[in-house]
């Protein structure tokens, strides 16, 4: 089932349901009118958003292939219902997402996230890290494959449940603004900024550890004194 | 003053450009002071920055074709649930 603008579209006062662009109002007006140039403009301004954010989410190529038919022919098949409350890109994306993630909850068990503390550096009581902390960022690029990190970090996106890989792959990823996130996703800006902190900590988590391993004369020169 | 346990409450509206100048200012003292939170906040700035790397700049061609030609097919052979939804709002078929 799609949901439908459940959410009041103006969070945080930076959105408001006239933030829609000119020519997307236009394309709604067409496709409630079945032109057939009007679909073919829906997907060629939609179908790579909606396939990269289907991929990340579901972590699987065929998952996301289907997620983007689903996705495409629900949008032309409720575009008469859909009330202009959120952005047209937001409508799309929350249909995208439900249908990944659902697909993603299917396939995979959830998990729980450590805390934020299990996360982040080891503080000693008075509040003052007390480990070492590898700066793999002032390496020269020649000695830190940017690539071999991507990889990585892919992997680790997968590791992540379900509500905090929407967050990440929304705002980290596809680059969405904190307030379309959170139209997409119904939620409140300090539940996203904490859900994408966590998530972000257990990526730089990963990617630290896959550094120390894979580099330990990096983490021997750099490490604090 | 700010203390290594207080830096993770601030980066993200440190990231964002979010943070009162003030509170901007004592983190940026801190961090030229502490190596560790440097490092820290160096390696989570560049996760971030990796994770735009991941993003799909391309849909392969074959796949737009599939996802076009399984619109048509739903467009010119709608089922008859979408069928009967159309009737019950009046709506025209494709043009």
């Amino acid at each position: 089932m799609v949901r439908i603008a459940s959410q009041s579209a103006i969070i945080d006062g930076s959105m408001s349901p006239a933030d829609d662009p000119p020519e997307d109002v236009e394309l709604v007006g067409r496709l409630r009118a079945r032109e057939d140039r009007a679909v073919e403009a829906l997907i060629a301004g939609y179908e790579r958003r909606v396939f990269s954010l289907a991929l990340r989410l579901t972590g699987n190529r065929q998952d996301a292939e289907e997620v983007l038919q689903d996705v495409f022919w629900s949008v032309l098949e409720h575009i008469d219902s859909f009330r202009g409350e959120s952005k047209l890109s937001s409508w799309i994306f929350r249909i995208t997402t439900n249908a990944a993630l659902t697909k993603l909850r299917r396939r995979t068990r959830s998990r729980e996230l450590p805390l934020e503390e299990a996360l982040g550096p080891t503080m000693s009581a008075e509040g003052q890290i007390a480990e070492a902390v590898v700066d793999w960022t002032r390496l020269p690029d020649e000695q830190l494959e940017r690539k071999d990190l991507a990889g990585h970090l892919a992997a680790a996106i997968d590791e992540l449940p379900p509500e905090y890989r929407a967050v990440l792959v929304l705002r980290d990823i596809e680059g969405l603004p904190a307030a379309e996130a959170c139209d997409v996703l119904g939620l409140s800006l300090p539940a996203l900024k904490s859900r994408l902190h966590r998530a972000r900590l257990f990526l730089r988590k990963r990617l630290a550890e896959h550094v120390a391993a894979r580099y330990p004369e990096i983490t021997a020169s750099t490490e604090r004194p | 003053m700010l203390r290594c346990r207080d830096i993770g409450n601030l980066l993200h509206d440190y990231l964002e450009g979010g943070l009162e100048p003030a509170v901007r200012e004592q983190l940026d003292e801190h961090l030229a002071d502490c190596p560790g939170c440097l490092g820290f906040v160096n390696t989570y700035r560049h996760t971030v920055s990796v994770a735009r790397d991941l993003r799909c700049e391309d849909i392969p061609p074959e796949l737009q074709s599939k996802l076009r030609s399984f619109i048509k097919q739903k467009l010119d052979h709608p089922s008859i649930l979408t069928r009967i939804r159309r009737r019950l709002r009046g709506s025209p078929g494709p043009k």
